[in-house]
């Protein structure tokens, strides 16, 4: 990429009838919808980051649709938002997934969702359930948060002779989500992947019922093991809209939050890696040596998860010197007790054996599907959103990101290993040199017509929330978590690899469906169909 | 004396039960965990006799060959601990034999009357685990009475031929009871408990009872055959058997604790060779032993 990329960005707009604002780190062009596939694709090829699209119903603002391609200059830490306007009868909108294969799923969620419809690709039904009506799409603003179209609940058989189906109950899996094994012998010859089973239409929730500091109790419960960072996720894109001036201890105390979160999470699956290896006494010790950051999450917080301290504007609990004292202690005690550990369970002969070699995604397929944090990194990419658009307190702490590129589970088991030190040692850092003061704003406005996009790095990669500002509520917010641009290189992954190795496969991404919800049919030789499986509806 | 081996043999189901439960006690200690009661087990299986759940279609047939295992299986301990007391090996060997590869055999059939891919798989996997282990564990122990019944001087021939033949036996009883790294029948994780997927109530319990007396003789005639290369055949060798049993669950349960998961054909490869090796070098000796007279 050249050295000015601000006029790369203005010589898009500008030779596309485009215009260009800027403000403070994101980059809002705005576009006809025919130009967009080329600017995205330009944008794609010259090493931005693809991470998602945002469809908006503004027809009671100014009688159009909106569609909105987000990506991200990481090595300047800009965010880019490509805005088109669709007719508001009949929105239409060209296809970016020629270029931008990472683009899919949002596409098909617009379309499902919204009702955009996508020229120059084969489009299927993604979110919704089968028997859902056509024409109804739930996040139109004319469309009722309590809508509830009558479902007939039907089940099919899904598997066919060859097929060993994993979930949506499978004790690999610690969510409903269905994987479709096609296998020869012991060899996975072509996946089958469907989500969806936790759609709770929290965006539609959110913009229909609750108001600003609502909302970061829901964005808490997108998940349960990386709440805090959805919530704090949201937070910032409010506050970026509102151009809020959050306190510094605030952000502080956020930051150490969400490194306690990362440590627990990355416990958490290190545990889950080892039960699925059949190493139960790894998983026994990891959730051990784990439960004191839950300990301690209870000291800093009031609970174990879930911790609801984070509001637009600040925090709700703060860190005294007592809790730091009793941070710094168990934090030091947990990196000897965790180094050891390591050393023992990587020294296992079947850990090492079964990790190493397996469920490779190479470089240039990790790129091609922009996939994030950990599985990124371990193919190596060197990306974490705290180090290139640090946020909350993050500028203020050094830290190493660690880069693998083996690409394979041994790789994300070691990046993530690696990553827990790094957070203890920025949790020591931030207590060092937090700064005196108020917790959070006593008072703010956040007015109407404002767009905040903020990407946070949860444990399983690039968290990003976009927040459209309304009038007490968010008009528009989009969110967008790791795991969904992630669970797509499970198609490469885990072809030709042993059945054996599918679930450890499968754990290694971290999936997180909660966050993620949604539905893909892959068939072999990459191509793409439309087929849907019905299954048992009791989706509302 | 000779009616411990038949008491004993009457209650295997009963006592492999107890020791399922000294194994999960043990394993606790070895993850930093308090355990659940000695008894849990039987607790388990008691509630899974009176629970009513849906079975396999073929549940009959499947209960058929589970309690024909367990019966094979009491019956050849039976012989193994009336063997160790009276010493004749050569006459008594083939015996066990016979009954715990009928055993097996039958434990083999089950999971292809369930009609689950993961059954099917697991099943295939018990398949060629058995082949490889079963073959190991016949060619060891007739190993082991040939030598531990020759009348060879060379002594260091003879300790060759029943060392390495002991070694063969541990690796393939442990092997057989279906522990990490070679639990790959059921691997819970990979294939939603496997040959066992199908299974509850009433057909669950007597899965686990044909697998936990499976392990316990197993592990009599690992113990079996090194309290006699040490000591020889007696009524007290029979009492230091049964004495020595538990000594010999700790061991492997505590191998299992430490260990994880192979994968199908890395652990058929491997243990393909270790056996290889171990039998080579006990041929070897008896060989050895014979010719030097």
């Amino acid at each position: 990429m050249g050295e000015d990329p601000l006029g790369l960005y203005r010589s898009l707009a500008e030779s596309s009838n485009g215009t260009i604002s800027i403000e403070g780190d994101t980059v809002h062009i705005v576009v006809p919808a025919s130009a967009m596939p080329r600017i995205v694709s330009e944008l794609f090829k010259l090493g931005h980051s693809y991470r998602t699209c945002v469809a908006i119903d503004e027809r009671p603002l100014n009688g159009h649709f909106s569609l909105i391609h987000i990506l991200t200059n990481d090595r300047r830490g800009t965010y880019v938002a490509i805005k088109a306007y669709l007719d508001g009868d009949r929105p239409v909108a060209p296809s970016v997934v020629g270029d931008v294969p990472a683009a899919d799923w949002c596409e098909m969620e617009a379309r499902d969702l919204v009702g955009i419809e996508f020229e120059g690709r084969q489009s299927y039904r993604l979110v919704l359930p089968p028997g859902w009506p056509e024409g109804v799409y739930p996040l139109r603003k004319d469309v009722p948060h309590d809508y509830r179209p009558q479902v007939l609940a039907r089940a099919e058989a899904v598997s066919g002779p060859g097929s060993v189906p994993v979930g949506p109950y499978h004790p690999a899996l610690h969510e409903p989500e269905y994987f479709e094994l096609v296998v020869e012998g012991e060899r996975v010859i072509d996946v089958r992947y469907r989500g969806f089973h936790v759609h709770r239409g929290i965006e539609k929730l959110a913009e229909s019922r609750m108001n600003y500091q609502q909302v970061n109790f829901l964005a808490e419960r997108i998940c349960g093991i990386c709440g805090f960072e959805h919530s704090v996720c949201y937070a910032l894109a409010v506050e970026k809209a509102a151009k809020l001036e959050v306190p510094e201890r605030a952000q502080y105390v956020r930051s150490v939050v969400l490194e306690i979160e990362r440590i627990h999470s990355h416990l958490l699956w290190l545990g889950v890696m080892l039960h699925t290896l059949g190493y139960d006494t790894g998983f026994m010790h990891a959730w051990r040596i784990r439960e004191e950051i839950m300990v301690l999450a209870e000291l800093l917080t009031g609970s174990r998860k879930t911790y609801g301290i984070n509001m637009v504007g600040g925090v709700r609990r703060d860190i005294d010197d007592d809790k730091k004292g009793r941070v710094l202690e168990v934090l030091g005690r947990l990196r000897k007790e965790f180094s050891e550990f390591v050393d023992v369970a990587l020294g296992v002969p079947q850990v090492r054996r079964r990790l190493t070699g397996t469920g490779v995604l190479p470089r240039e397929d990790a790129v091609k599907l922009s996939v994030e944090g950990p599985v990124a990194r371990a193919s190596g990419i060197n990306k974490d959103a705290r180090r290139d658009m640090p946020y909350a307190a993050y500028a203020h702490a050094s830290f190493k990101v660690p880069v693998y590129t083996e690409g394979d589970n041994m790789a994300r088991t070691l990046v993530r290993i690696d990553e827990v030190f790094e957070s203890i040692s920025i949790v020591e850092q931030l207590l060092d040199s937090m700064p005196r003061g108020p917790i959070r704003l006593e008072s703010f406005e956040v007015p109407e017509g404002r767009v905040g996009i903020q990407v946070v790095e949860a444990p399983r990669g690039g968290d990003i929330h976009f927040v459209m500002t309304g009038r007490g509520r968010p008009y528009r917010w989009r969110v967008r978590a790791p795991t969904y641009s992630n669970i797509p290189a499970l198609r490469v992954m885990l072809k030709d690899q042993p059945l054996a190795d599918a679930p450890l496969t499968i754990v290694s991404i971290d999936p997180c469906f909660s966050c993620t919800d949604r539905m893909v049919v892959v068939e072999g030789g990459g191509g793409r169909t439309g087929r849907w499986y019905r299954l048992g509806a009791g989706w509302m | 004396m000779e009616f411990i081996p038949a008491v004993f043999a009457a209650a295997a189901p009963l006592i492999a039960i107890v020791y399922d439960g000294l194994e999960r006690k043990l394993r606790a200690a070895l993850q930093s965990r308090i355990g659940p009661p000695l008894l849990q087990t039987l607790y388990d299986v008691a509630k899974l006799v009176g629970k009513s759940s849906a079975h396999p279609p073929a549940a009959r047939a499947i209960a058929f060959l589970l309690s024909t295992s367990v019966v094979l299986q009491a019956i050849a301990l039976y012989y193994v601990l009336s063997l160790v007391g009276s010493g004749d090996l050569l006459g008594g060997a083939p015996v066990v034999i016979v009954l715990m590869l009928a055993s097996q055999s039958a434990l083999s059939i089950v999971p292809f009357l369930v009609p689950s891919p993961f059954a099917q798989i697991g099943g295939a996997r018990e398949v060629l685990l058995s082949l490889v282990n079963e073959t190991a564990l016949v060619a060891s122990l007739s190993i082991f009475a040939f030598a531990h019944s020759s009348t060879a001087t060379w002594w260091a021939a003879r300790s060759l031929a029943l060392s390495t033949a002991l070694a063969a036996i541990a690796l393939s009883t442990y092997a057989m009871g279906g522990r990490a790294p070679f639990d790959l029948p059921e691997a819970e994780p990979e294939l939603a408990s496997g040959i066992l997927v199908e299974f509850g109530g009433w057909t669950l319990a007597l899965a686990l009872c044909a697998n936990f007396t499976r392990r316990l003789l197993l592990e009599l005639v690992a113990a079996s055959a090194a309290l006699l290369a040490w000591v020889g055949p007696g009524p007290t060798t029979t009492i230091a058997v049964l004495v020595a049993s538990p000594a010999v669950r700790a061991l492997y349960a505590t191998s299992s604790a430490i260990l994880g998961r192979t994968r199908i054909d890395v652990g058929i490869a491997s243990l393909s060779r270790a056996y290889l090796i171990l039998l080579a070098l006990s041929v070897a000796g008896l060989f050895l032993g014979v010719l030097h007279g």
